[in-house]
């Protein structure tokens, strides 16, 4: 059974941001075909009471005001030390190449 | 004895008390990757002149500032930031990415003397069971250096197996501390979500994700456990939960306790070896006095999928962020914005992050959702409740950590699936966030490590050390050392 239609993984890779050569697109179809074949078996699990967790936090017994920290403004780190890791920056700023095409 | 055989508790006992410098120390391990390491390619960088700066430093401290683990060298899987050293992941994406903050674990284990001592290697972003998907080189298993290490936190496990380093730090999103633990023949522990801050370290699967130490026994563990655990304002996960002194805790009394064994432990698909060895480890708990009971644990089989399904949705969003601008790799050329990014993004990873990013794409993707995403939501929350119901009746619950030894280089890296379900032992505690502890357990008939797994209840890291320091006290697995490590 096929779980990705036909240019699927064409139009994935786009979403992703991904260009794939054509072997690339057709091992990569092949794979999640196979992946998404055994993953399907959970379909059959009955879980429509059972809501979704989304995070292991609250699994733990801890509630969100235990986990999560109060919202304080703290410094950042250093912009001339974080620019300085950039591939290009000038005034203050990360340079990139013209954005319409 | 020579030194490098030691263990943490009996090195960092030796170094307060200044019978061995910390200069020393770091020479003789040095000394060791030098000999050894380009068998194993267990470092990416060692880092050797930072290590011994460091090294001086601390022997400068009079005795009253030496820390838990003063002078001692700690590995460090190349996920985690150093400030001032490469921290790729694994990635050709991030080849020459240098963090200009230290993780806060980096922090704590300055704070408690320890020296950083090299970054180890890993699969690209921690996706793989093997450490072949590394963009730079693969890790070698130090027991036979034609099969893999285990993975992602293969050079991690293959450094202290080899006794290059006498403890390391891993990160764990589904199996990836405990694995190569277990393959490797060390002491590795995944600690409860939340329990170790995640600041600095590059996120894969943020709500699974956690840091922790891989060393030769639970005793050591424990020691490195309590330097790097505990709040941080950094990390809006972290516990404010107060850090139990885990090394003082390890002689409990086991009669008291009860550990639960799945039926599923040794199904068909567990090497026989490897169950024999599980078989025997659940035996030697009982002579301790240890109550073994059956447990049911229904919706694991469902865990390997639900697994792939959210760990690949939450990496396809983490991963998003590499796209040329900030930091990392940038193809440049003549060119657009966004010719500039899909080719950077393109360029930078391999094909087992290109992989995961387009299944978790597809997972999150419009019509499919509900089927995949959410459908897997509901799934972990079964397993919660399957652990929930199995921890009111037992304090822990014991699993083979791997369905099998060792495997070899190449045998599984064009099988996705079956590389997969090799993480089927290890995946349930990332996702119900629980603790989990791989020991080592006994020896293929070839001679391969095999491991065996204590999962805890939340924020009982002590129970499973425990246990485990209970095992190795009438066991000699975790002292066993390859012959490779003999020089």
């Amino acid at each position: 059974m096929t779980e990705l239609p036909e240019g699927r993984v064409r139009k994935l890779a786009a979403l992703a941001n991904l260009s794939l050569s054509d072997d690339e697109e057709r091992q990569f179809g092949e794979q999640l075909d196979r992946i998404l074949g055994f993953a399907r078996h959970i379909q059959a699990l009955d879980t429509d009471d059972v809501p979704p967790t989304s995070h292991a936090l609250l699994v733990a017994g801890q509630t969100e005001g235990d986990a999560l920290r109060s919202d304080v403004v703290t410094p950042s780190l250093d912009r001339d030390q974080v620019l300085d890791g950039a591939p290009d920056s000038g005034d203050g700023l990360f340079k990139v190449p013209r954005v319409l095409p | 004895m020579s030194l490098w055989r030691l263990s943490v508790a009996d090195l960092t006992k030796k170094t307060k008390a200044g019978e061995v410098s910390a200069v020393e120390l770091t020479e003789l391990f040095r000394d060791r990757v030098s000999a050894l390491d380009d068998s194993l390619g267990a470092f990416l960088d060692p880092m050797a002149s930072q290590a011994l700066e460091r090294a001086r430093h601390l022997d400068a401290l009079p005795p009253e500032k030496r820390g838990a683990l003063h002078g001692l060298p700690v590995a460090v899987k190349d996920i985690i930031s150093v400030a001032g050293s490469k921290c790729t992941c694994g990635s050709r994406a991030l080849e020459n990415y240098v963090p200009v903050f230290d993780a806060t674990v980096i922090d704590r284990l300055y704070g408690a003397g320890a020296i950083v001592f090299g970054k180890t290697n890993m699969d690209e972003f921690a996706m793989g069971s093997s450490t072949e998907n590394s963009g730079f080189h693969p890790t070698r298993n130090p027991w036979d250096t034609s099969r893999v290490p285990g993975g992602s936190s293969g050079g991690s496990a293959a450094a202290v197996a080899a006794r290059l380093v006498p403890a390391a730090l891993g990160t764990d999103t589904g199996g990836s501390i405990r694995q190569p633990a277990a393959l490797c023949g060390v002491t590795g522990l995944k600690p409860t979500y939340g329990r170790v801050s995640r600041y600095g370290m590059i996120a894969f699967a943020s709500s699974l994700d956690q840091a922790g130490p891989m060393a030769a026994s639970a005793e050591d563990v424990a020691i490195v456990l309590e330097a790097i655990a505990g709040h941080d304002p950094k990390d809006a996960t972290s516990s404010r939960r107060a850090v139990p002194a885990y090394s003082k805790a390890l002689d409990t009394d086991l009669r008291k306790l009860r550990v639960g064994v799945p039926r599923s432990a040794t199904n068909t698909g567990v090497d026989p070896d490897v169950a024999a060895s599980f078989s025997r480890f659940v035996a030697t708990l009982a002579k301790l006095g240890v109550e073994i009971e059956e447990v049911e644990l229904p919706a694991t089989e469902h865990a390997v999928s639900c697994y792939y399904l959210l760990a690949t949705a939450e990496a396809s969003s983490n991963l998003s962020r590499y796209d040329g601008v900030r930091y990392g790799l940038r193809v440049a050329g003549d060119q657009d914005l966004n010719t500039m990014m899909r080719r950077s993004r393109s360029e930078g990873f391999g094909s087992e992050v290109k992989r995961r990013i387009l299944l978790g794409t597809f997972v999150l993707s419009a019509g499919y959702y509900d089927a995949y995403y959410q459908k897997a939501q509901r799934v972990r929350t079964l397993l919660a409740r399957d652990f929930d119901d199995a921890f009111t009746e037992v304090d822990a619950i014991a699993l083979p950590t791997t369905p099998t030894p060792a495997f070899s280089i190449g045998e599984k890296s064009e099988d996705p699936l079956s590389m997969y379900l090799s993480d089927i032992f290890t995946i349930t505690a990332n996702l119900i966030g629980a603790p989990a502890l791989s020991v080592p357990a006994g020896f293929s008939e070839s001679g391969l490590p095999v491991g065996a797994q204590l999962i805890g209840k939340h924020f009982d890291e002590a129970t499973i050390l425990a246990l485990g320091h209970g095992f190795q006290s009438s066991s000699d697995f975790h002292r066993e050392l390859p012959d490779l490590a003999r020089v």
